[in-house]
């Protein structure tokens, strides 16, 4: 399941960066290209915690046809 | 009237042969016996309230002995009360029964054993039996931890519901996940099912069959009741029905909101909250959870950011502090005019890109600054300096740290739940 998935490793990708950050192996440049990266992936992580899943309407439709 | 044959048998009437046998059960059996058998057949007539039951014997399964008996209306009106008071179930088929009965020849109606009383301890003790050796049968198949072991996904979003539209622990159940007052959305499906009695087993198997292979669709399974009383919920001890709970692909949560011991389904369900509203409860963690893990990261994007930008902007400055000096020096010295000009204005126009870059930098570390949402109520609590997530990460006794909007509080833990 694609969408199970992503949030799983958004969050996973967006604590490595935050570890990346920390361990100071990045330079002020990089850095910009960092944070919108983090911003993008708290905006998908955050989206999560208050989206409908489209699956509803398959499954609806699974179980009518039983 | 009589032949004359050289030998003669004798000749009875039948009832005078039923009276004879009559007699033979009066005389051996003249006072009513404790007996312990299996209530195999219950046959209630409603209309007259008379149970004509069949009393059985088992062994390995085949049928060793076997008579009808009969319960008298109000005899029956009293057990079946005691047995409600005492076993928490009616009396039904399948149980077995400790009861009193007059061993009845009718010279019409046959051999009869008339029941006067049943000892509904016996039957409880013999369900406690069947209990524990359920228990027993299932660990010896591996069967009991499987569930356990399934791991509750981060975000249990998609909830397969095994309960009933009029039950309070649904309403209950279904009020707290949609009216949450953070916004999480949660997907929840009804798959209605009989919750007690002896329908259940079959009922909830059927509906656990149906999520099984719908199994992609979902996160989590959960097993909601309550309300209803405690009467009827032995289905819940059920060899049967434990058993596809323990086989089924997604973790199952029991609310199943009782007052009487942990059933076998309880023991074997991934986890069990007791109550409807603990299911949800439970679920509604995982969510702040996560939700408490992006703020981590956030915050700590934020600090670290800020920090670096302070960094760089105060190298700069040292950088333009030990220029300008050098520059005016310079200029006595050699008098090369034009090329210190030449090098501050390509000073000043790395600064500017620089503090165009620092300026872009600071708009999106504002975007992420926690201030608002700390504003809004939140607060995030520190354990040993780092952000405390769940509640096994503490004991009793430790020293917290609430982080508020403004200010913070130290305190000390009391109590935990986890």
């Amino acid at each position: 399941m694609e969408k199970k998935v992503s949030y799983t490793e958004a969050i996973l990708e967006l604590e490595s960066i935050v570890t990346e950050i920390e361990q100071g192996e990045i330079t002020i440049d990089t850095l910009s290209e960092k944070v919108k990266r983090a911003a993008e992936l708290i905006r998908i992580c955050k989206s999560k915690l208050t989206s409908t899943e489209e699956d509803v309407n398959k499954i609806l439709g699974e179980i009518k046809t039983e | 009237m009589e032949t004359s044959l050289p030998y003669q048998p004798e000749v009875i009437t039948l009832s005078q042969l039923t009276a004879g046998i009559a007699r033979v059960f009066d005389e051996n059996f003249p006072v009513s016996l404790w007996i312990k058998a299996e209530l195999a057949k219950l046959n209630h007539y409603p209309g007259s309230g008379h149970c004509y039951p069949s009393l059985v014997e088992k062994e390995k399964g085949v049928i060793k002995a076997e008579i009808r008996g009969n319960i008298w209306a109000n005899d029956f009106q009293r057990i079946n009360q005691k047995f409600l008071q005492v076993t928490k179930e009616p009396l039904k088929e399948g149980i077995q029964i400790l009861f009193r009965a007059l061993v009845k020849y009718h010279p019409v109606y046959g051999l009869s054993l008339q029941i006067s009383d049943i000892d509904p301890s016996y039957t409880l003790g013999e369900m406690a039996r069947e209990k524990t050796e359920t228990i027993i049968r299932l660990k010896n198949e591996g069967l009991f931890e499987r569930n356990h072991l399934l791991p509750v996904p981060l975000l249990p979003k998609r909830v397969a519901i095994i309960s009933v539209n009029t039950s309070k622990g649904f309403s209950d159940f279904i009020n707290i996940l949609e009216n949450n007052p953070w916004g999480y959305a949660f997907s929840c499906i009804l798959f209605p099912a009989f919750l007690q009695g002896d329908k259940a087993v079959e009922s909830i198997i059927s509906q656990l069959r149906r999520i099984d292979s719908l199994a992609e669709y979902f996160d989590v399974v959960t097993i909601i009741r309550g309300g209803g009383g405690d009467v009827g919920l032995t289905c819940y001890d059920n060899y049967f029905l434990a058993k596809e709970v323990a086989l089924c692909r997604l973790p199952v949560l029991t609310g199943i909101g009782h007052s009487t011991n942990e059933t076998v389904v309880e023991m074997i369900a991934g986890r069990n909250k007791i109550t409807p509203t603990d299911v949800a409860y439970f679920l509604i963690q995982h969510f702040h959870n996560f939700s408490a893990r992006l703020e981590e990261s956030r915050l700590k994007i934020v600090t670290l950011s800020q920090e670096l930008i302070e960094e760089e902007k105060r190298g700069w400055r040292e950088l333009t502090r030990r220029i300008k000096p050098g520059l005016l020096i310079r200029e006595k010295e050699i008098g090369l005019k034009n090329k210190s000009e030449w090098f501050a204005m390509r000073v000043n126009q790395l600064l500017a890109n620089h503090h165009a870059v620092i300026e872009k930098l600071e708009q999106q570390v504002h975007l992420l600054d926690p201030q608002n949402i700390l504003k809004r109520g939140y607060s995030i609590t520190y354990h040993k300096g780092k952000p405390l997530t769940e509640a096994s990460g503490a004991e009793p006794g430790d020293m917290i740290t609430t982080r508020l909007y403004k200010g913070e509080i130290n305190s000390e833990i009391k109590s935990k739940k986890e």
